[in-house]
């Protein structure tokens, strides 16, 4: 009797291999492989540590929100999805989620992305009616993987260009000016103590030094330290905080000349041929680890990887606001596989 | 230069290492190739390999191809530190960039194996210590499995589905995105 060869049930690999193949794929996949019996279910979740090892994983960014130049609130925000294919979300999805928020739901709003954090999107709920464009009003918790899944909650006294805080093991980092110098204030989440981490280095602490523009609070890799980016001179600089937390430390740097060369920008605007090449640092996406720079008065943003200092462009629509982006990053592998419903 | 040259040599023939798989088949390796393998080498260092290193976990079909893998890769790693040392002109960096795709494709010809021979060599990967071949192995079943329904990782590899018609669908309704 000849057996035919069936293929090994991949269960009857030991888990740690198991585990092994897991981690080298997309979340998606991952999903789609818990999905398929009770026991890979079941150990993918039991132990989702092995996936939570801090590192940038640049295939959670999805894309950036964009907002209309004129009269933005009569458009929705813009999404542009990242150059790489996105595997975990179709970019068609969330185009088009916003617009059936606002056409089928609230069709008296417009929506305007503030922050996004494991798959989750806040959004400034703006009243089209208003006259005022008061920056008090509603915010909107909404998951775009998921359809209906929307919490809305008054919120006053909205800063609407502030940026999000960077947040690492639950602990939330804002930059302040505090007279005439940058300071960073830490605010444990569950304790709620607040305290400023330790000065910044000399030449980039000084407000006469650098504009808001040119400093930037980010995670450094690939411990996710507390981070920052300046863009003193010539030279964009990634600091790190030691340990301890007791001083920085110069992590990479990248000449605002590599910078402009990789967007195509090889003359220096007039008049800036004895200046710096004018350059702003837009905002970071903490678990990706990338930064979005711009260079004012171009269509063009730089897309910066914190990991590898490598560079992307990202052209820009000419009837969007280059200056008010906002990053959409998807849910993670652990909180993904951790919060999976076990059968 | 050149005895000193035809000295390494006889050095090498020398440090032969004989492994024998579970069906007491044995194969001899130089120490090059062998120490590839984290657990031979440590065998080795622990001067335990006298009379052959027996393998009970592997077979000789997957032993042999296991060997073919690190006989590739331990010309490759004497390569690697050659050039570091005392070579670093552009004309021996094309040839290490031709070499390295060579290896490349190596690599590739040696997946086309079907999938009980691929669990068979991630487990022989992971027995024998075998750093890059485990990542070979592990990546090219995760790649296979990429934009894959639940149903065909099913069917690939021989998964018995024991969810319920009504589970499945929660788990749809639950991340409904990821099956898109």
């Amino acid at each position: 009797m000849v057996l035919a060869m069936e293929p090994p049930p991949w269960c009857s690999l030991p888990l740690d291999l198991i585990l092994e193949i897991v981690s080298r794929c997309t979340t998606a996949t991952v999903i789609r492989c818990a999905a398929t019996c009770k026991f890979l279910r079941r150990s993918l979740a039991a132990d989702p540590a092995f996936l939570r090892d801090d590192r940038y994983d640049t295939s959670l960014l999805a894309g950036h929100f964009h907002f209309e130049k004129k009269r933005p609130k009569l458009f929705d925000p813009f999404f542009v999805a990242s150059n790489s294919n996105h595997p975990d979300v179709p970019p068609a999805r969330i185009r088009s989620f916003l617009s059936d928020l606002s056409r089928k739901t609230f069709p008296n709003y417009s929506y305007k992305p503030l922050a996004s954090r494991g798959g989750l999107l806040v959004l400034h709920r703006i009243d089209r009616s208003d006259p005022y464009n008061t920056p008090d009003g509603e915010i909107l918790v909404w998951n775009p993987t998921r359809r209906f899944d929307c919490g809305l909650l008054r919120a006053a006294g909205i800063a609407r260009h502030s940026l999000p805080p960077v947040l690492l093991h639950g602990v939330a980092y804002w930059l302040c000016k505090d007279s005439g110098t940058y300071r960073v204030l830490s605010l444990h989440v569950d304790t709620m103590e607040a305290s400023y981490v330790a000065a910044l280095p000399p030449e980039c602490s000084s407000t006469a030094v650098l504009s808001r523009k040119e400093i930037l609070v980010v995670p450094a890799s690939p411990e996710m330290r507390l981070g920052l980016l300046t863009l003193g001179g010539e030279v964009l600089t990634l600091w790190a905080l030691a340990d301890d937390g007791g001083c920085w430390t110069r992590r990479a740097t990248v000449t605002r000349e590599r910078i402009a060369c990789s967007a195509g920008v090889s003359s220096r605007p007039w008049p800036f041929q004895w200046k710096p090449i004018p350059m702003e640092l837009e905002c970071c996406d903490e678990r990706s680890g990338t930064v979005w720079l711009r260079i004012p008065g171009r269509l063009k943003a730089v897309v910066l990887s914190l990991q590898t200092m490598e560079m992307e462009v990202r052209l820009i629509d000419r009837n969007k606001d280059p200056s008010i982006v906002c990053p959409y990053e998807t849910v993670d592998f652990a909180t993904c596989i951790a919060t999976m419903k076990q059968f | 230069m050149a005895s000193a040259g035809s000295g390494d040599e006889k050095a090498a023939a020398a440090a032969m290492i004989t492994l024998i798989s579970s069906d007491n088949e044995k194969f001899e390796v130089t120490e090059a190739t062998a120490t590839l393998s984290q657990t031979i080498r440590h065998m080795i260092e622990d001067g335990c390999t006298d009379g052959g290193v027996p393998l009970p976990n592997v077979t000789s079909k997957i032993l042999a191809r296991v060997i073919e893998y690190c006989k590739k890769h331990a010309t490759a790693a004497a390569g690697e530190e050659g050039s570091s040392s005392s070579f670093s002109d552009a004309a021996f960096l094309e040839v290490d960039r031709a070499f390295l795709e060579e290896l490349e494709e190596f690599d590739d010809a040696f997946l086309e194996v079907d999938r009980a021979t691929l669990f068979d060599l991630i487990l022989a990967a992971n027995y024998l210590d075998i750093k890059g071949l485990l990542n070979l192995t592990c990546q090219k079943v995760a790649d296979s499995v990429k934009g894959k329904t639940p149903e065909q990782i099913r069917e690939m590899y021989n998964i018995v589905n024991d969810l319920t018609p009504e589970e499945e669908a929660e788990i749809r309704r639950e991340t409904q995105w990821a099956f898109e």
